[in-house]
């Protein structure tokens, strides 16, 4: 069991909180676009609305997965994590 | 003026689907305007790149707007009401009071969602970060 204070902890409590906090809450929106996508091809046939309501959905898509990565990376270097910062490892 | 570091990783889950799901209601917009030109069927490649930059954009206004809704609180302490702005830092937020703050102080964290955290000021770990 890894000791309170340790600098060699491999268990970074924050990092974990950032990395479960925006997968919980991106990864489900994501994932519900995916199942429209997938309702729309099966219901409505081949025409303009469904290419509209298609690449509506795939922008969507696109939008959120760039969002995710964003704010992920962001909030790990706030957190400390990059080149040239300290970080503050408990466990 | 008192600061005050809280942690909110405790805010659940839900909390979170619903910001990113502003955040696409932000970009929602954009991605109409990507869906009718698709529809019509142009193919022009700057399409995607300028609508990604404009769609990303508006996420990210979803994204604060929906931040302010949820993280707008009130802090109570020694009896009176005080108003008190909010800022999120990662999975932390800055509270900024009127007035200097002690570990006697009880605080009263309001979320509009109706989510309320009742705590002594002292509970929170990073009050040590307190400055006065």
């Amino acid at each position: 069991m890894p000791r309170k204070g340790r600098t060699k902890d491999w268990v970074d409590v924050e990092t974990l909180q950032i990395l479960s906090r925006h997968l919980t809450g991106d990864v489900p929106v994501i994932a519900t676009f995916w199942v429209i996508r997938l309702v729309l091809k099966a219901f409505l046939e081949e025409g303009w609305l469904l290419r509209f309501l298609l690449a509506i959905d795939t922008f969507l898509i696109l939008v959120m997965v760039l969002f995710l990565v964003y704010k992920l990376l962001r909030d790990l270097w706030r957190a400390g994590v990059g080149p040239g910062k300290t970080r503050l490892l408990v466990a | 003026m008192g600061r005050v570091k809280l942690d909110f990783s405790w805010l659940e889950p839900g909390a979170m689907i619903r910001r990113y799901f502003s955040a696409a209601a932000g970009a929602l917009p954009v991605a109409c305007l990507y869906g009718a030109i698709r529809a019509s069927g142009y193919e022009g490649g700057w399409v995607l790149p300028v609508g990604l930059v404009f769609g990303l954009l508006g996420a990210e206004i979803g994204w604060r707007l929906s931040e302010r809704r949820l993280l707008s609180v009130q802090v109570a302490r020694r009896g009176e009401v005080a108003q008190a702005t909010l800022k999120p830092s990662g999975s932390a937020a800055v509270i900024t009071l009127l007035s200097p703050v002690s570990r006697a102080d009880v605080m009263l964290v309001t979320f509009p969602d109706k989510v309320t955290a009742i705590a002594p000021a002292a509970e929170y770990h990073d009050l040590r970060e307190l400055v006065g």
